[in-house]
C-alpha cells in the first residue's frame, strides 16, 4: 500500500513536473553464473500444480529460458507422502499431490550433481464472499463504466499474508504492475469489503476471476522485493537487489539456486459483467 | 563523569596558567562593540577589527556582530573591515574596559566595477585558525545560475570542495563521504531536519531573508555537535532597523515577499518574508479533468523580531513554519513541513564575557492518506525537538578566547499512526509506538595564538544521550543480513532510562603562518551523532525516518584529520587553498534487502551496521574582485563502507569493503560572474562529477512469467553509472542608476544545462512492457532515467520598494 503510494507520487511528479526522460541504452554486463532457477508450489486448488525448472540467462538475452529437462524433482508433505515429479514439456514437472491446509512440503531437486531442498506450508485462506459489479458514473479518478469489487472477510489473528490474481476471460493479468500483494498488520480481523478490483472499466459479457492466495511471510517477502525489482522507474529507481529465494543447496559451498518454492491456500470467484 | 570532570578542571587549569602569563608590565584594556551596517542596522559577521601600525593584532565579530579586542593602554586607530564594504577608521582610547557604540559601515557600491583592495577580510583567512570552512556571501548564490531561476543555497554549496550529491533531485548534500544526515543544518540555531521542498528540487532556505552563510567541513568547534560530517550555518537577517523596504521576485516556479521594518528605529525592527509555487495554479487551467484536480505546492514563511535593550542586552524572536503540499485528485493527499520557533537571548556581561541563550521548538510532519473508497485512511508522524542552549565567549586577553557552554534536546519521534478515514474502510487504527530521547552536551575550547606563527584552537565536547522509556523495549537477535526476532520484551515507563551513551569528542586546530599570504592549517575532530536517517529513496521523501540511537543501535562516531595550505596573492586578489582529509566512521547505519520501513514495530530488527571510511584532496582557487570573479574547485576522493551482511563474498562469509553510491572520483566545479557594466551581470556554472556507485545485474531469471534481474557474484556497487556533467548560465539585466538614485526592478534570465545533456539520475532494469496486452514480453532493457532531458530556460523578475 504505502510505498506503491510513494512510487506512484514521485512517478507523476516526474513526469507532468519536469522534462524528465528516460533513455533505453546499451550497457556491456558482465556475465553471471548460470544459475538453476525454481519457479513453482503447491495449492490447494482442484487441478495440478507444476515445478517450472529454468536457468538463468545473460540478462539481455531476449528469449525464453533455457528449460531444465532432466533434474530429479520430488516432494514430501510432513505426513509421510511422498512422490517423484514427472516432467512433462519445456522443464515443467507436474505435482500430484494436492495441498492440504497447516501442512508443510518439501521439494527435493537433483540436478548435475548438486541437491537443493526447499520447504514451505499451505496457509489458511478466507472465502471469498463475492464479487459484486457495480456501473460507475464517470470522476475525477475513472472513467464510466463497469467496475467489480471484491468483499472477502480477513480471519483474525495477525500474521496472514496475501496475493491477488485478477484473469479477464481466462487470462491472468500479469504485468510487472498486475503484482498484487498484502498483509494483515494494519486491517487484521476486518471485513474487506468493497475493493475496487479494475481502474479501466471492463465491459459487458467479460468473464472476471479472482483468486486470494495466502502465502507464507517469507514468501511475501520474496515478492516484496520481486516487486521492488521489476517495478523501476522514476525518482525512485532503485539498484538491483537480489531476491531472495528459499531454495537451499544441501552443500553450502555449491552452486546457489533462485526462485522460490510456494505453499498457498486458495480462494476464487468468478463474476460475468452485464 | 568522573574522567569527564577532571578532564574539565585541567582544561580550567590549563587556561588559568595562560591568563596568567600574560600582561607583566603594561595594563590591559577591554573595548567591545557591535559593527553593523549603516544602511539597515544588520550586524555583520566575521567583519574585521584591525589595529592600525600593529600588524597581527586584531579579532573578528562572531554571528552576532560581537566583538572584544583587547590591547595594552592607550588610544588606538582601528580598521573595520568587510569584505563589499568601505572600510571604516575609528579612534578608541583603550583607558577602561567598555562597551562602545555600535560601529556602521557602509556598503562599497563602486567594488563590483573596479578592481578594489578588499581590507583585511581574507587576510583573517591566512589569520584564522579556522579550515574547512567555506562562507558564501548570499549575493553571490543570487548571481549564480539557479534551477528554474530559484536561487537555492543547497544547490549552491554542492559547487564548493568536498560537497556532492547523489543526483539533482535527490535531497541535502554529501560532505567528504557522509550521509546527507550527517550535515547539521542550523537556520538561526535551530537544526532543520527536512531541508527540502518538492521531493529534493529546492531548499527550504528563503535567499532573501538569508544574511551569512557558512560550512563547515572539518575542525568543527566543540561548541557543535550532534552530526558527523559538517555544519551549515545559515544565519537569517534581523530586519532593517532604519526604514521600511520591501522587496521581492515572480519567478517561473515561485514568487516571493520580504517586508522589513524599524519598530523602533535603531532598536527595534522585524523582517517578514514569504515564498509561495504556483505551478497548481497552471495545472487549473488544463482542461482534463484528471490533471486540473491535482494540487502540488509548497510555501514557506519566516518572521523575525528583534530587540535592543541597550548595549548589553538584545532579544531576537522568530519563527519559520514551511509545508508542502500534494494532492492527486481526491484519490491520494500528502503534506508536510517544517515549524520552528526559536527565542535568543544575547547578553553581554562584561566587554570580556559575551553570552547567548536560545530555547527552541521545533515540529517536523507530515501527513497523507486517502479520503474516500474503501482504502480510506489518513497517516500522520512528526518528529518534536524542545531545546535549549546557553554559549559563553570569554575574551580572557588578546590571545586567548574561551568558549564554552551546553546544551539540551528532548526528541520525540511519531514514526507513523494510521487511523480509517470512513467508516467503510477497509483498516484498522494502527501506530507505532513513539520514541524519546534527551540530547545534552558540554563543551569547552579555547582559540589560543602563539605569538606571530602559531595559533591553536583546542577543546573537547563532553555529549550524553539517554535512550528514554514510555514504550516496550526489545532485543533482536539474529543473523546479520536477515531480519531479526524481537526478544526479551519488556516495558519501560515515561521518564525512565532504557540506556546511555557518553561521548569524549576532542577537536584540536592549528595554524602556522608561512609568510604574509600563506599558512599551513592542521585539524582533528571527533564527533558523534545519535539520531540516524533511515531512508529507501535517493529522492528526498517526506517518509524519511528519523531514529534514534537505542538499546540496539549505537551512537555513529567520526574521526578526522585534515591538513590544508592556504595561500593569497596579488593582494588577495585571489586565493587559493588545498585540502587533504581522511575521516573513519564507526557504527554505520544500513537495512536488509526487503527491509520494511515504514509502520514498522520492529524495524531495528531490520537494521545493519558496519563502519565507513574517506579519503581525498580538495584543491580550490577563487579569485575575488574585478570584474570576473568566481572559483574553480576540484575535489579528488574515495568513499567506501563495509557494513555485516551486506556485500558477503559467497564463499568466505566475509562483507566487503564496496564503494559508497556518494563515492564521487572526480568532481570539478567552476562558477564564473562577469560584470562588464552597471547594468549586466554574466554567470556561469560547470559542474562534471564521477558516476554514482550503483549495482547492475548479470543474469535474470524468469518466475511466473516475469522476468527478475539478478546479480550472481552478490557484490554491492560493482558499477558506475556515467558521469554527469552540466552548464548552466544566467544573465542579470540590473536597473538604471537615474540621477544617483538606483531603480526598482532587475530580470535575471538562466538556461540551466545549457547543452542539454541527458545526465543519468539512474539506470535502472527493467522488462518491456507492451500496453494494452496481459502478459509481458520476455525482452529486458537497461534505461537511463535523466531529469532533465533538455535545457530548462526560465525568467526571473525582481523587485524593490
Amino acid at each position: 500500500m504505502k510505498t506503491s503510494f510513494l512510487n506512484f507520487v514521485l512517478s507523476i511528479l516526474t513526469i507532468s513536473f519536469l522534462a524528465s526522460c528516460e533513455d533505453v541504452i546499451d550497457i556491456d554486463l558482465k556475465q553471471g553464473n548460470t544459475l538453476l532457477a525454481i519457479d513453482g508450489g503447491i495449492t490447494t486448488l482442484n487441478r495440478p500444480d507444476t515445478i517450472k525448472l529454468t536457468l538463468t540467462a545473460p540478462y539481455f538475452e531476449n528469449k525464453p529460458a533455457p528449460a531444465v529437462i532432466d533434474a530429479q524433482v520430488s516432494i514430501a508433505d510432513n505426513e509421510g507422502n511422498k512422490e517423484i515429479l514427472r516432467q512433462v514439456s519445456n522443464g515443467k514437472y507436474i505435482v500430484g499431490m494436492r495441498g492440504k491446509i497447516g501442512n508443510t512440503y518439501t521439494l527435493n531437486i537433483k540436478y548435475k550433481g548438486e541437491e537443493y531442498e526447499a520447504i514451505t506450508q499451505v496457509k489458511r485462506v478466507p472465502e471469498i464472499d463475492s464479487l459484486v459489479v457495480r456501473f460507475e458514473k464517470p470522476s475525477n479518478a475513472q472513467t464510466e463504466g463497469y467496475y467489480v469489487y471484491l468483499f472477502v472477510p480477513e480471519p483474525a489473528g495477525v500474521g496472514d499474508y496475501y496475493r491477488f490474481k485478477v484473469y479477464k476471460n481466462d487470462t491472468l493479468w500479469n504485468q510487472p504492475s498486475d503484482l498484487s500483494i498484502a498483509y494483515d498488520r494494519l486491517v487484521d480481523g476486518n471485513r474487506i469489503d468493497n475493493l475496487q478490483i479494475n481502474f479501466k472499466p471492463f465491459h459487458k459479457k467479460d468473464k472476471i476471476k479472482v483468486e486470494v492466495l495466502a502465502i507464507t511471510e517469507d514468501h511475501f517477502q520474496f515478492y516484496t522485493e520481486m516487486q521492488a525489482q521489476i517495478n523501476n522507474g522514476g525518482l525512485n529507481a532503485r539498484p538491483p537487489a537480489n531476491v531472495r529465494t528459499n531454495i537451499l543447496n544441501k552443500n553450502p559451498k555449491g552452486s546457489k539456486a533462485v526462485g522460490y518454492f510456494g505453499g498457498a491456500g486458495i480462494s476464487a470467484k468468478t463474476v460475468i459483467v452485464n | 563523569m568522573k574522567t569527564l570532570f577532571l578532564v574539565l578542571l585541567s582544561l580550567a587549569l590549563c587556561f588559568a596558567a595562560l591568563a596568567q602569563t600574560p600582561n607583566k608590565n603594561t595594563e590591559k584594556y577591554t573595548v567591545s562593540g557591535n559593527i553593523k551596517d549603516l544602511s539597515n542596522g544588520e550586524g555583520l559577521i566575521g567583519a574585521t577589527i584591525s589595529v592600525k601600525g600593529i600588524s597581527n593584532v586584531g579579532t573578528t565579530t562572531n554571528s552576532y556582530g560581537f566583538f572584544s579586542l583587547t590591547l595594552p593602554k592607550g588610544t588606538y586607530s582601528l580598521v573595520v573591515s568587510y569584505i563589499g564594504y568601505l572600510n571604516k577608521v575609528i579612534t578608541v582610547d583603550f583607558s577602561s574596559n567598555r562597551i562602545i557604540d555600535d560601529i556602521q559601515i557602509s556598503e562599497d557600491h563602486k567594488q563590483l566595477q573596479e578592481v578594489v583592495v578588499v581590507g583585511n577580510t581574507l587576510e583573517e583567512k591566512m589569520q584564522s585558525v579556522e579550515m574547512s570552512t567555506n562562507k558564501l556571501e548570499i549575493s553571490t548564490i543570487k548571481s549564480m545560475p539557479a534551477l528554474l531561476g530559484e536561487v537555492d543555497i543547497v544547490r549552491s554549496i554542492q559547487l564548493l570542495p568536498g560537497v556532492s550529491t547523489v543526483g539533482e533531485g535527490a535531497t541535502g548534500f554529501n560532505v567528504r563521504g557522509g550521509g546527507v544526515d550527517h550535515n547539521l543544518i542550523l537556520q538561526d540555531e535551530t537544526p532543520v531536519y527536512n531541508s527540502s521542498h518538492l521531493f529534493g528540487f529546492f531548499s527550504v532556505f528563503n535567499p532573501d531573508a538569508v544574511k551569512d552563510v557558512k560550512l563547515v567541513k572539518g575542525g568543527i568547534p566543540a561548541q557543535y555537535g550532534g552530526r558527523l560530517a559538517s555544519l551549515l550555518d545559515v544565519r537569517l537577517k534581523e530586519g532593517n532597523s532604519k526604514k521600511f523596504v520591501g522587496y521581492g521576485g515572480i519567478g517561473t516556479v515561485s514568487s516571493r515577499l520580504t517586508l522589513e521594518a524599524p519598530i523602533v528605529k535603531d532598536k527595534s525592527s522585524f523582517i517578514i518574508a514569504g515564498r509561495r509555487t504556483y505551478a497548481d495554479m497552471f495545472l487549473k487551467l488544463m482542461p482534463d479533468s484528471t490533471i486540473n484536480q491535482n494540487k502540488l505546492y509548497f510555501y514557506d514563511l519566516s518572521a523575525k523580531w528583534n530587540y535592543d535593550f541597550g548595549q548589553k542586552d538584545r532579544v531576537y524572536i522568530s519563527g519559520y513554519f514551511g509545508r508542502d503540499v500534494f494532492k492527486f485528485s481526491d484519490q491520494f493527499g500528502m503534506n508536510w513541513g517544517n515549524i520552528t520557533s526559536t527565542v535568543r537571548w544575547n547578553h553581554v556581561f562584561s566587554p570580556k564575557l559575551f553570552s547567548n541563550l536560545t530555547l527552541i521548538y521545533s515540529n517536523y510532519d507530515y501527513s497523507l492518506g486517502v479520503p474516500s473508497g474503501a482504502q480510506a485512511f489518513d497517516w500522520k508522524s512528526n518528529i518534536v525537538n524542545y531545546s535549549g542552549k546557553a554559549d559563553f565567549s570569554y575574551f580572557l586577553n588578546a590571545k586567548n578566547t574561551i568558549n564554552f557552554g551546553g546544551s539540551i534536546i528532548k526528541h520525540h519521534f511519531q514514526p507513523g499512526k494510521v487511523t480509517p478515514s470512513n467508516s467503510g474502510s477497509i483498516f484498522s487504527p494502527y501506530e507505532v509506538a513513539g520514541q524519546n530521547a534527551l540530547e545534552t552536551g558540554i563543551y569547552l575550547d579555547n582559540e589560543q595564538s602563539l605569538g606571530k606563527k602559531l595559533a591553536l584552537q583546542y577543546g573537547v565536547r563532553w555529549s550524553l544521550f539517554n535512550y528514554m522509556g514510555g514504550r516496550t523495549i526489545y532485543d533482536y537477535q539474529g543473523v546479520a543480513g536477515q531480519r531479526k526476532t524481537p526478544i526479551n520484551e519488556r516495558n519501560y515507563e515515561k521518564g525512565e532510562v532504557v540506556s546511555t551513551y557518553g561521548n569524549f569528542e576532542p577537536r584540536f586546530s592549528l595554524r602556522y603562518t608561512i609568510d604574509e599570504g600563506s599558512a599551513i592549517k592542521f585539524s582533528y575532530n571527533r564527533m558523534a551523532q545519535y539520531i540516524h536517517l533511515i531512508s529507501n529513496t535517493t529522492a528526498a521523501s517526506p517518509l524519511d525516518i528519523w531514529q534514534p540511537t537505542t538499546n540496539n543501535i549505537k551512537p555513529e562516531l567520526a574521526d578526522q584529520i585534515a591538513l590544508g595550505y592556504f595561500k593569497n596573492l596579488k593582494d588577495n586578489t585571489y586565493e587559493f587553498s588545498a585540502e587533504a582529509y581522511y575521516k573513519t566512521m564507526t557504527n554505520q547505519i544500513d537495512y536488509i534487502d526487503g527491509a520494511d520501513l515504514l509502520l514498522n514495530n520492529h524495524l531495528e530488527g531490520d537494521l545493519l551496521f558496519g563502519q565507513g571510511r574517506s579519503y581525498g584532496l580538495e584543491l580550490y582557487a577563487k579569485k575575488n574582485t574585478g570584474k570576473l570573479t568566481g572559483w574553480v574547485s576540484y575535489t579528488l576522493s574515495k568513499t567506501e563502507r563495509q557494513i555485516d551482511g551486506i556485500n558477503v563474498d559467497y564463499a568466505t562469509g566475509i562483507s566487503n569493503w564496496y564503494a559508497a553510491k556518494y563515492d564521487r572520483r572526480h568532481n570539478l566545479s567552476a562558477v564564473l560572474m562577469y560584470q562588464p557594466s552597471e547594468r549586466w551581470t554574466f554567470s556561469a556554472n560547470f559542474s562534471y562529477i564521477s558516476g554514482v556507485a550503483t549495482t547492475f545485474p548479470d543474469s535474470r531469471y524468469e518466475y511466473e512469467g516475469l522476468i527478475i534481474p539478478h546479480n550472481s557474484a552478490g557484490t554491492r556497487n560493482n558499477y558506475r553509472v556515467p558521469a554527469y556533467h552540466r552548464l548552466d548560465l544566467s544573465a542579470t539585466l540590473h536597473a538604471k542608476t537615474k540621477n544617483g538614485k538606483k531603480g526598482r526592478g532587475e530580470w535575471v534570465f538562466t538556461i540551466y544545462n545549457a547543452y542539454a545533456r541527458r545526465n543519468p539520475f539512474s539506470v535502472f532494469f527493467r522488462q518491456e512492457v507492451q500496453k494494452d496486452t496481459p502478459t509481458p514480453t520476455t525482452n529486458t532493457q537497461a534505461v537511463r532515467l535523466s531529469l532533465f532531458g533538455s535545457l530548462l530556460p526560465s525568467v526571473t523578475y525582481n523587485f524593490k520598494f
